[in-house]
């Protein structure tokens, strides 16, 4: 039980680490580069283009 | 430190996700931060909550929690919605930017962030095990 509860903090504390770069990057006080913003407009409209596959992957479905 | 870190990072979402940033001059955006905002925060919402419901479905068994079932069944059924509805709102600001599309992109802002919030209050909570 104490070796599945540590896989589980550790599964979380894996995600937490992969998601603070994002969260980070999001709350950096700062300029926001004109090729950054251009990354950032091109990563959306190729999201929004791809917005119905992007919802197929198997951690969508609820079963 | 991976807890003040986690901690950190509920507290992160709750207050200071989406801060306004200063776009330099020239970009795409032409000065329009709200605009920035609201594709970064699509796009980052996408990633997280894709993220959070990985997780959920791939550790169901280990977490053992109708709460948490129930919050990933909930991003499941309305994540799309969530953004279709931010991205329907940014077009409409980006085409008409009056104060009440601005209201309502804002709003769909808000959406995304309670929803953020809430899969780091459950990523948080799991990721320091309790004592048996």
């Amino acid at each position: 039980m104490i070796m599945e509860k540590l896989a589980l903090a550790i599964a979380a504390l894996n995600l937490l680490d992969k998601l603070m770069p994002i969260i980070d990057a999001d709350v950096k006080a700062g300029t926001v580069s004109v090729e950054d913003q251009k990354k950032v407009r091109t990563e959306y409209e190729n999201l929004v283009g791809r917005l119905d596959e992007l919802f197929d992957g198997p951690q969508w479905k609820d079963e | 430190m991976k807890q003040f870190i986690n901690i950190a990072t509920v507290l992160i979402l709750l207050f200071g996700f989406g801060c306004t940033k200063r776009l330099a001059p020239g970009g795409v955006y032409q000065g329009d931060q709200l605009l920035f905002e609201a594709e970064q925060m699509t796009l980052d919402a996408y990633k997280i909550l894709d993220s959070y419901v990985t997780w959920e479905k791939e550790n169901r068994a280990l977490i053992n929690s109708p709460a948490v079932q129930q919050s990933a069944s909930k991003v499941r059924a309305n994540a799309k919605s969530w953004i279709a509805t931010m991205i329907a709102m940014r077009n409409a600001y980006a085409t008409n930017p009056t104060d009440g599309n601005r209201d309502a992109l804002e709003k769909s802002l808000a959406v995304l962030r309670v929803a953020l919030f809430e899969a780091a209050k459950y990523l948080a909570q799991y990721s320091t095990p309790k004592p048996q």
